[in-house]
């Protein structure tokens, strides 16, 4: 346990930097964009206020009020996201890779540790975790923060109505952000499942060379295949089973590809995972 | 410790932020909720026992829905992901079959229209791909039953043919009696190049014991030119039971041709009685004072109600199909601040109707025995949170459901 959450810590410590890059840029962009946003709404509302001699309420019955969507929807706010989200994705292959590729072979290190080898897999996939659920939390603390900053250059009056805490707001917030604290556990097991898939593919990429990459290919189909099969029956016969019953294949399977994926990594790295 | 600061320190923000959020969250959810209860005024509470109100309410430019029984209000929607998945929101009359016949009730529609329930049976029809069958002249009709005592069930598929493929057939409702099948549909063809568009009111009658169609009469059509300034009203309840019907009572109406700005002109309008016993369509004469009316009309059993709201509360016509008589109507004073927008709610169920209208601070709901036109419960639907003025005028009745 001791020495998974060395490796844990050692996992972040090795990205952190880049993680502050990600996190100021985010920052940078979605407070910035909030400030231009609000100032750019605020300028034509002035603007037009002073041309057709509007008061405000006046305004606001021509021109309707400022929606946070506005700001939410724009690029100043999405493309950050966006790019967090490739990074960690690339960052995915990239916690395995850089061990092989990097300057002095350092998986051979790791290796050669006094611990099971397969601390190494389940502390590489905490710390996608920790790293994704990281960005999700700030992205909570901004959200907060780009309110304020709207809220200091346009006034109330000229604002609908918006809080992060009613449903279907955004978008993109209800699926970072799913309605329950139970959806939102079931959404990131799913993504913690997808995420050990794709490590258990690099392993056998990295035990088979060549030949590998068709094995690696075809277990990921496999693995896909196994989870979406309780999806496809229910589409084949359409109302035949009771959400609590597609729920509960949905869990197998999802424990069967986990689980899968855990022993097959465990087992590549025992005996296979070449050097 | 020290130096495991940058995990601990992302840790302690993904605990604090999202958890916090979904506090927050649920926190600012239940504030919005609004409970509501049912007090009662007068009469025996046994009346309101078994009675359920779905009523939806405004809050934050968002509806929701809400159960109104004699235990106080519950949000089907607020329910815990778990709790959906046990019991998810289909209608309400349907609950109770998916609870008592599981098996039965796999791969059907939860549409109650499709089904007919009596002492010792569950009748489910239904067309297949909805009666949409691509250049072929035969739909087929399953009909699935099951025998409630020995829990066996049985299933049989009828070819029927038809004139044109259909894009939709709608099930309106299923009556059986004497070894016969009625089944009520709304089938619907679009125009195309050769043929022009229909809508057409069906009853299709199946010998239970041969299990063949005995007979595919057609109640009402309307041709694609006609439609848009015809209309076809079946008045027959169709979402609170699976019982007999043994009358089904329609309306078709013809208007001119809508010119901007004016309102449609009804240049004629039939109403017809289809009696399933004797498969046999009759038309319906109403007097000329009622006809403004008719579109509120409603049928239970052997009666055929027209309500008639006044300022000073309600009366409500009868019409006795069998003795072909109009009788005595039955009147319920009352003072209502409803506008147009806002109707009372009337139901007509179990040799009682129930009116829910508004008052200044909630819904009233009144309870008449239609034998004796006594009123025999009265009751108001107060929002719980007293402060709440807002509450009690967005609250709309949509269903009113009697349980057993």
């Amino acid at each position: 346990m001791k020495n998974y959450l060395k490796l844990v810590n050692f996992e972040v410590n090795r990205f952190f930097k880049l993680y502050l890059i990600l996190i100021g840029l985010t920052m940078l962009s979605q407070l910035i964009g909030a400030g231009i946003i609000s100032q750019t709404y605020m300028k034509n509302a002035k603007q037009l206020m002073a041309e057709n001699q509007l008061s405000m309420n006046q305004y606001v019955e021509q021109y309707g009020t400022f929606s946070f969507d506005r700001f939410t929807d724009s690029e100043w706010f999405l493309l950050p996201i966006f790019f967090c989200i490739a990074m960690l994705m690339i960052y995915v292959f990239f916690i395995w890779y850089r061990d092989w590729f990097g300057k002095n072979t350092f998986i051979y290190r790791l290796f050669m540790l006094p611990t099971e080898r397969i601390a190494i897999y389940f502390a590489k996939l905490t710390t996608i975790m920790l790293l994704v659920l990281g960005l999700i939390a700030l992205q909570i603390l901004l959200i907060l923060m780009e309110k304020q900053i709207v809220n200091k250059i346009i006034p109330i009056d000229l604002q609908s109505n918006f809080s992060i805490y009613a449903s279907s707001t955004l978008n993109m917030w209800r699926w970072l952000y799913p309605t329950s604290f139970t959806e939102f556990i079931l959404v990131y097991a799913l993504g913690l499942l997808f995420v050990a898939v794709i490590f258990t593919a690099i392993l056998i990429e990295r035990s088979y060379g060549l030949k590998g990459i068709f094995y690696a290919i075809f277990y990921g189909l496999l693995s896909l295949g196994v989870f979406f099969a309780p999806i496809l029956l229910v589409n084949v016969y359409t109302n035949y089973f009771y959400p609590l019953e597609i729920f509960l294949m949905v869990l197998v399977t999802s424990m069967i590809v986990l689980g899968s994926a855990i022993w097959i990594a465990n087992h590549l790295l025992k005996y296979k995972i070449r050097v | 410790m020290k130096k495991y600061w940058k995990t601990i320190s992302i840790c302690f923000f993904i605990v604090v932020f999202i958890s916090s959020y979904y506090i927050q969250k649920t926190a600012m959810a239940s504030k919005n909720d609004r409970s509501y209860k049912i007090e009662t005024i007068s009469g025996n509470k046994e009346e309101i026992e078994n009675l359920i109100l779905q009523t939806s309410y405004q809050s934050n430019d968002l509806y929701h829905m809400l159960y109104i029984s004699k235990d106080g209000s519950t949000n089907p929607n607020n329910q815990s992901f778990f709790r959906d998945l046990m019991a998810p929101n289909e209608p309400m009359i349907l609950r109770k079959y998916i609870e008592e016949h599981r098996n039965f009730m796999r791969g059907k529609e939860f549409d109650p229209r499709k089904y007919f329930e009596d002492k010792s049976r569950l009748i489910y029809t239904t067309f297949l791909d909805d009666g949409r069958k691509e250049a072929s002249n035969v739909v087929t009709l399953q009909i699935d039953a099951l025998d409630k005592i020995t829990n066996d069930s049985s299933s049989f598929k009828i070819d029927i043919p038809v004139k044109a493929s259909y894009d939709w057939i709608n099930v309106n409702d299923v009556y059986v009696g004497n070894g016969k099948i009625n089944i009520l549909t709304t089938n619907y063809l679009s125009a195309n190049y050769l043929i022009k568009g229909r809508e057409e009111l069906h009853v299709y009658s199946i010998d239970e014991n041969k299990k063949e169609l005995v007979k595919d009469a057609i109640l009402a059509e309307l041709v694609s030119e006609e439609r848009g300034t015809s209309s076809l009203r079946i008045f027959n309840e169709y979402n609170t039971t699976t019982q007999n019907e043994n009358y089904y009572l329609y309306m078709v109406e013809k208007y001119s041709d809508r010119k901007e700005d004016t309102e449609l002109e009804v240049i004629s309008s039939q109403i017809y009685l289809y009696n399933n016993a004797k498969n046999e369509a009759e038309e319906l004469t109403m007097p000329e004072e009622l006809k403004p009316y008719r579109k509120s009309m409603l049928i239970h059993k052997e009666t055929i109600y027209i309500p008639v709201y006044s300022a000073n509360g309600l009366t409500l016509n009868r019409y006795h199909i069998e003795k072909k008589q109009w009788d005595e109507p039955l009147t319920l004073q009352y003072s209502s601040i409803a506008n147009e927008n806002d109707a009372p709610y009337l139901r007509i169920a179990e040799g009682k109707f129930y009116l829910v209208y508004r008052v200044s601070d909630g819904q009233w709901l009144s309870i008449v025995d239609l034998r004796t036109g006594g009123l025999i419960y009265e009751g108001k639907i107060i929002s719980e949170d007293k402060k709440n003025q807002e509450a009690d005028s967005s609250l709309r009745i949509e269903q009113l459901y009697t349980m057993h």
